[in-house]
């Protein structure tokens, strides 16, 4: 397929060669036939994909932001520091109330960020325990031991009337 | 790599194409498609039943579609059409779109039936054919009323009543006919399901089938002779 090649099937008129005239695969030869099936395939493929992205914008999913609902967990009065705490659920993710040795109360989900088993706050070590793979985190949530990328994810708590109340999960740490 | 750009694009165009058609001859059949001829007096008449098939193309693409969104029980239909129509976005056009086109197709059919019949293109040796197209236009007829009740609203709920109670009108078999469309004595969620499973199921493979034996005969017989 050299330009040559080419060249000779552009200017040869199709009289000379009859079978041309229908062979679609002849390189080069721009044919009145071939431009408009180009023409018609470029129209085609050009309203097609007009029509694909609404239909891909329909499938992809809509994503509501996520509300925090507020919830009310223990009076503060019953939390003590480094005692045992409340456990609960919040927003369907298992967590627990703690009182800090500053008696500021702290929650925590309990999902283990490593593979996302549920730790346990074990007040005697005073730490929260993977049953897995065997992590660990100190009462601020920090990493202690273990395979954990990044501390346990906090959960906001306000005092009100002296209730703890829970009202939001910040957002993870970047690593 | 002297030859330029452009003909490193038409190579591997053309090296695409090879490949297929050393394996699949697809170069002859496409050949053969886009050249077929038909006879002269075809004229715009002869479109119904092409356009029929256009309007069952979009109806599966539209229908796959909101088959994301749908969710076919008795609490939950009715409110997923309102996301489909409120929340998703292009929710309002697909909805319609399907709905439109059903209609669209229906008639559709309707015009194609008529221009055959009196066309008199249902003689031999293209009765199986006629017969073959009755049967799909019965098949569109239930698509529409299968899908009209799927939206769960009060029109969907009173003509699936009005439509099953015909059924219960008929001699002898009336109340077992009744009892299987509707999956017991009222329109229930064993209805809904019922109908989904018909509506997104039981009738695209059914019309597939036929569609693909009617295109073959008129592959095979041809379109008829002008009156």
């Amino acid at each position: 397929m050299d330009e040559t090649e080419d060249r000779q099937d552009n200017t040869a008129p199709d009289t000379d060669k009859p079978e041309a005239r229908d062979d679609y695969d002849s390189p080069g030869a721009v044919t009145r036939r071939r431009f408009l099936t180009a023409t018609f395939a470029g129209a085609t493929i050009i309203g097609l994909g007009a029509l694909a992205a609404p239909l891909a914008r329909y499938a992809y999913p809509v994503l509501k932001p996520e509300v925090f609902e507020k919830l009310p967990v223990a009076p503060l009065d019953s939390l003590e520091p480094l005692g045992p705490g409340v456990n609960f659920e919040y927003q369907e993710i298992p967590a627990q109330l703690i009182m800090l040795e500053d008696e500021a109360p702290a929650a925590y989900s309990l999902i283990c960020p490593h593979l996302g088993c549920i730790v346990k706050w074990v007040p005697r070590d005073v730490l929260f325990e993977c049953p897995c793979h065997a992590a660990k985190f100190e009462p601020n949530g920090d990493v202690a031991a273990g395979p954990p990328p990044r501390p346990l994810t906090k959960l906001t708590t306000t005092v009100e009337d002296g209730i703890v109340f829970v009202d939001g999960i910040e957002p993870e740490e970047k690593a | 790599m002297s030859s330029g750009q452009g003909n490193i694009f038409k190579r591997a165009w053309t090296g695409f194409g090879d490949f297929f058609d050393e394996r699949f001859e697809m170069r002859r059949v496409i050949k053969e498609f886009s050249e077929h001829n038909v006879p002269a007096h075809v004229n715009w008449l002869y479109c119904f039943g092409g356009i029929t098939l256009l309007c069952l193309l979009i109806q599966v693409l539209t229908g796959i579609l909101l088959a994301f969104y749908y969710e076919p029980s008795i609490d939950t239909a009715y409110d997923s059409i309102l996301n489909i129509m409120d929340n998703v976005p292009f929710g309002v056009f697909l909805r319609s779109l399907h709905a439109w086109t059903a209609n669209i197709m229906i008639l559709m059919v309707i015009l194609h039936m008529l221009r055959v019949f009196f066309h008199t293109a249902y003689r031999p040796p293209r009765e199986l054919n006629w017969m073959t197209g009755v049967i799909l236009f019965f098949i569109t007829i239930t698509f529409g009323f299968s899908g009209y009740l799927l939206p769960m609203n009060q029109l969907s709920f009173w003509a699936t009543k009005v439509g099953s109670e015909i059924a219960l009108e008929m001699p002898f078999v009336g109340a077992n006919i009744h009892a299987f469309l509707l999956g017991g004595e009222k329109i229930s969620d064993a209805t809904l399901t019922r109908f989904y499973a018909i509506h997104v199921v039981i009738l695209p493979v059914t019309i597939t089938i036929l569609l693909g034996l009617h295109f073959l005969m008129v592959r095979k017989q041809g379109i008829a002779d002008p009156l």
